[in-house]
């Protein structure tokens, strides 16, 4: 029964599956992250209230929704990195903490440009989706750089392991603390803020589509860098060396 | 049809302009292309530098057994065959000569080689 | 430290390691001292910076206190581990039969009593020199005294991931600020209300969850933070 987990940590079995699967997930990203964006650019009908900008929140808020599964993610990586010291998690959570800054940084450059239009600011406190993401930029920065600090791989892993899983407490406890704060301090926020409330049925399809699209990418890139950290880590392995060796 | 008549601009001017919001749709849509691109090409190219030092590694590695075998044959002449040293001396000292040479660079790269992995590993 | 003849019970050898900390600390009392002064001298620049004026000064002291609060108990948890890590002490203390879970808290409560302690006594006095509504002082103890604990604990487990750093004042910054986002906005909310004439009541209830949120899980956090730096 613990057999295909056994097999599923074996970096080998992992690369080899993927190197059947990734053509297939490259073809289903470009696919539907260009239906969804010609969908968005073209089709979809102005907004009554945005107008136009209603595009940029198709994109915003399937990068936002895709950024809230890296703490989860790496969370459950890192108590099977912890339990089981599987190799693989541990790759996983580590290209997953420098993807995952990347996402919270482009949901806050998206989201500041579309705050230009709809709040007539690049910058806004009182909405506390933004600010809650902004910390969870730190925390994911953090754990980047705790990984960078400890030289010793085998300690890096199990550090960063423990650090995602209070992370991914303490993101729940920031998001909620931050709401409170939010709706203390500013009891009567632009009706602007509440994000595509006004939008249309057509919105929320082209929106799914994308976050399906961007879901796709996160996992082409982080199964293209966690092959690499294979590569890597198992470089004295026979099965790199041949493969390596076949390549030349 | 149906498809055509659905698209919301008349003209490639009014697509470009986005309805007056041209900078933002179209610098959200650009920084979503790079971050794409981006976050996709790094791994690539990351990849392809890795093949090349893996590649790298395993010819020194090959030098270098070779090598050895070479410096073995070398000292086992000299103790065991009187006979093979006066035979072929111009033979032999060029192959050691030519072993020499090998070691020298295997020799950097394989100090190189430990460097890197100690930077790795401590 | 602990003697070899008579076994301690969990107990005394919690007892042991809070009085051998306060011990050490008060040996080296520049651990205690500069961020205290730290705290002190942060405080009295903002209104250097910012203004003389009583009503600006008023509105921002909450907010100036906590953050001067957050930012020497970073500093302050440098000291928490390091000189047992380098003494090769903390290795014992990880040998022990005891639950390390009190072991750590005991130290994390030696480390509080001399360094979040001070700041909690001394805050009515820089809170005056705000100018903070004197109504409030109560309030702004009470968080204080229920949230420096809670940034001890949590502090705990960044530096005892950290421990075998060389330099890593920046690193434990960027990975503790963040953490201690909630008892920020918690504190200042609270004395904020009181400040304004409201019930503070409610914010020092989230405070404590929040202290016994930590209590139970921080130390077994950091306990196992120990076993991964030092192995």
């Amino acid at each position: 029964m613990w057999l295909w987990f056994a097999k599923l940590g074996s970096p080998k079995w992992f690369y080899e599956l993927s190197s059947k699967w990734l053509p297939w997930l490259v073809v289903a990203t470009v696919l539907v992250i260009g239906t969804a964006t010609v969908w968005a650019l073209l089709f979809l009908p102005p907004d009554y209230q945005q107008g136009y900008t209603s595009r940029i929140l198709v994109v915003h808020v399937a990068v936002a929704g895709t950024s809230l599964a890296f703490f989860p993610l790496m969370a459950v990586a890192g108590t099977i990195t912890l339990v089981w010291k599987m190799k693989l998690a541990d790759m996983v959570a580590k290209n997953a903490a420098a993807l995952g800054a990347w996402f919270s940084f482009i949901t806050l450059a998206t989201g500041s440009i579309w705050g230009s239009v709809s709040w007539g600011t690049w910058w806004e406190w009182s909405d506390s989706r933004l600010v809650s993401m902004l910390f969870q930029f730190f925390l994911l920065l953090g754990v980047v750089s705790l990984r960078s600090a400890l030289e010793d791989s085998d300690k890096a892993a199990k550090a960063c392991a423990l650090l995602s899983i209070v992370g991914c407490i303490n993101v729940v406890i920031i998001k909620y603390s931050v709401e409170w704060w939010n709706t203390l301090h500013q009891p009567a926020s632009p009706v602007s803020l509440q994000t595509g409330s006004a939008n249309g049925p057509e919105f929320w399809i082209a929106t799914a589509l994308m976050i399906l699209g961007v879901y796709l990418f996160l996992s082409v890139s982080l199964i293209l860098s966690t092959r690499n950290e294979i590569l890597q880590r198992e470089r004295r392995a026979l099965w790199v060396q041949e493969l390596v060796a076949a390549e030349r | 049809m149906d498809l055509i008549n659905a698209i919301q601009f008349d003209s490639w001017a009014e697509f470009i302009d986005m309805g007056g919001y041209a900078f933002n749709v179209w610098a959200v849509y650009g920084l979503f292309a790079l971050f794409i691109a981006v976050n996709i090409l790094v791994p690539l190219r990351r990849r392809s530098a890795l093949l090349r030092d893996l590649r790298r590694r395993a010819r020194i590695d090959d030098q270098v057994a070779l090598n050895s075998a070479a410096i073995n044959r070398e000292s086992m002449s000299g103790v065991q065959t009187a006979e093979a040293e006066s035979q072929g001396q111009s033979d032999e000292s060029g192959d050691a000569g030519d072993a020499r040479e090998v070691i020298q660079p295997a020799s950097q790269s394989a100090s190189d080689l430990r460097r890197s992995q100690q930077g790795e590993n401590s | 430290m602990l003697s070899a003849s008579v076994k301690p019970s969990t107990r005394s050898a919690f007892m042991l390691t809070l009085k051998r900390d306060l011990l050490i600390a008060f040996k080296r009392k520049n651990d205690i001292v500069n961020p205290f002064m730290f705290f002190v001298i942060v405080i009295s620049l903002f209104p250097l910076a910012i203004s003389p004026e009583g009503e600006k000064l008023a509105e921002i002291a909450a907010g100036v206190i906590w953050i001067a609060v957050l930012l020497s108990a970073m500093l302050s948890m440098d000291s928490l581990y390091r000189g047992d890590f380098e003494d090769g002490s903390l290795e014992i203390l990880l040998l022990s039969p005891h639950p390390l879970f009190f072991l750590v808290l005991a130290k994390n409560i030696a480390h509080w009593l001399v360094s979040g302690f001070p700041v909690v006594i001394a805050s009515p006095l820089l809170a005056y020199m705000l100018k903070l509504p004197s109504e409030s002082y109560g309030t702004l103890m009470l968080t204080l005294l229920i949230g420096t604990p809670t940034l001890s604990l949590i502090g705990s487990i960044a530096v005892a991931l950290t421990v075998g750093l060389g330099s890593r004042g920046l690193i434990l910054a960027v990975i503790t600020l963040p953490f201690s986002v909630p008892v920020l906005i918690f504190g200042t909310l609270a004395v904020q209300a009181s400040a304004s004439g409201l019930p503070a009541g409610g914010y020092l209830t989230l405070l404590l969850a929040l202290l016994a949120g930590s209590l139970s899980l921080a130390p077994l956090t950091s306990a196992a933070a120990l076993r991964i730096s030092v192995s």
